[in-house]
């Protein structure tokens, strides 16, 4: 009989994963998911653009595609006059060269000036991103962020920064709606929004949120 | 496109193994109905060991953080060969079931 009821349950289990399988691989579910989470607040004007720490640095020092994407629309978000301060985070992974660092290499090879560029290489979360950067922007005066991670985390990373003190205009840097990819793209997202799910979790527990 | 196209490919590999299967090798159709219900099973105990896998996992990361201090990230959970693994875990799990209880 017990037998009989886990055989029942694992059954269940099985048919519901097959299903959300489906939604997941073969409808636009996620993506819409993905565009019902990121909070969107249309500003033109920042004190400072913050770009989080994602991706990190591949073996020979280069920036990852994710990071590089990143640092692009924040260089040209500097280049557009959205603001007069960039700030780069992103920490080093086992003895490679921080991402910051290799951040703001490219922002001074894009020609954004080495006064405009502000960088903190030791945050590994998003919570102790938000502390450094407050460290570093409290003594300028500075208020207004616009913030810049990738789009599954900035509904987390939104709430964080306004704790540390900010007023914070999210820019996601990648697409938000995009129902284009194929099956293993939307996995690959639904996997982003499931670790969010957990981060947020990890996060309101710990109380920062 | 990319949403029918995966899954229409499956739909006619599967067609075209019933037709064999049932024509050439004169399977009895209703033995499909039991293997439907196993494989769900097997989904169902990757799933379950896919779960502790994950969990068992962010335990750790988060004890080694308390415990030394050192950093480690929980994105190191975040690795497809995690599915796998746990895919192989429900397959044997279900086969060592199913030689129990045969």
């Amino acid at each position: 009989m017990r037998a009989g009821v886990s055989a029942r349950l694992l059954r269940i289990l099985g048919g519901g994963v097959l299903v959300g399988f489906v939604l997941v691989s073969f409808t636009p579910a996620v993506p819409a998911l993905r565009y019902w989470t990121v909070p969107a607040r249309a500003s033109d004007r920042a004190d400072a653009i913050i770009v989080l720490g994602a991706g990190g640095v591949a073996a020979d020092g280069s920036l990852t595609d994710t990071s590089l994407r990143g640092a692009i629309d924040a260089i040209t978000l500097y280049d557009k006059k959205v603001a007069p301060l960039v700030v780069f985070s992103g920490a080093p992974a086992d003895g490679q060269t921080a991402e910051a660092d290799a951040r703001e290499h490219l922002a001074r090879q894009c020609g954004v000036p080495a006064s405009a560029i502000l960088k903190t290489a030791s945050a590994r979360t998003t919570h102790e991103e938000a502390q450094e950067i407050r460290t570093l922007l409290a003594p300028r005066g500075i208020r207004k962020i616009m913030l810049m991670t990738r789009g599954p985390g900035m509904a987390r990373a939104t709430v964080v920064f306004e704790r540390a003190g900010f007023e914070v205009v999210p820019t996601p840097w990648d697409e938000v709606l995009d129902f284009g990819g194929g099956p293993e793209e939307r996995i690959d997202l639904a996997r982003q929004l499931m670790k969010e799910v957990l981060a947020h979790l990890y996060y309101s527990a710990a109380g920062y949120l | 496109m990319s949403y029918v196209f995966l899954p229409l490919l499956a739909v006619l590999t599967s067609i075209g193994a019933y037709v064999l299967a049932v024509r050439v090798w004169t399977w009895r159709s209703r033995g499909l109905r039991p293997a439907l219900r196993r494989a769900l099973e097997m989904i169902g105990v990757a799933s379950v060991f896919l779960a502790a896998n994950f969990a068992l996992g962010l335990l750790i990361v988060l004890a080694v953080r308390g415990v030394s201090g050192r950093f480690i990230s929980a994105y190191v959970l975040n690795d497809t060969t995690l599915v796998v693994m746990s895919a192989l875990q429900g397959m044997v799990w279900s086969f060592w079931r199913d030689a129990e209880n045969s």
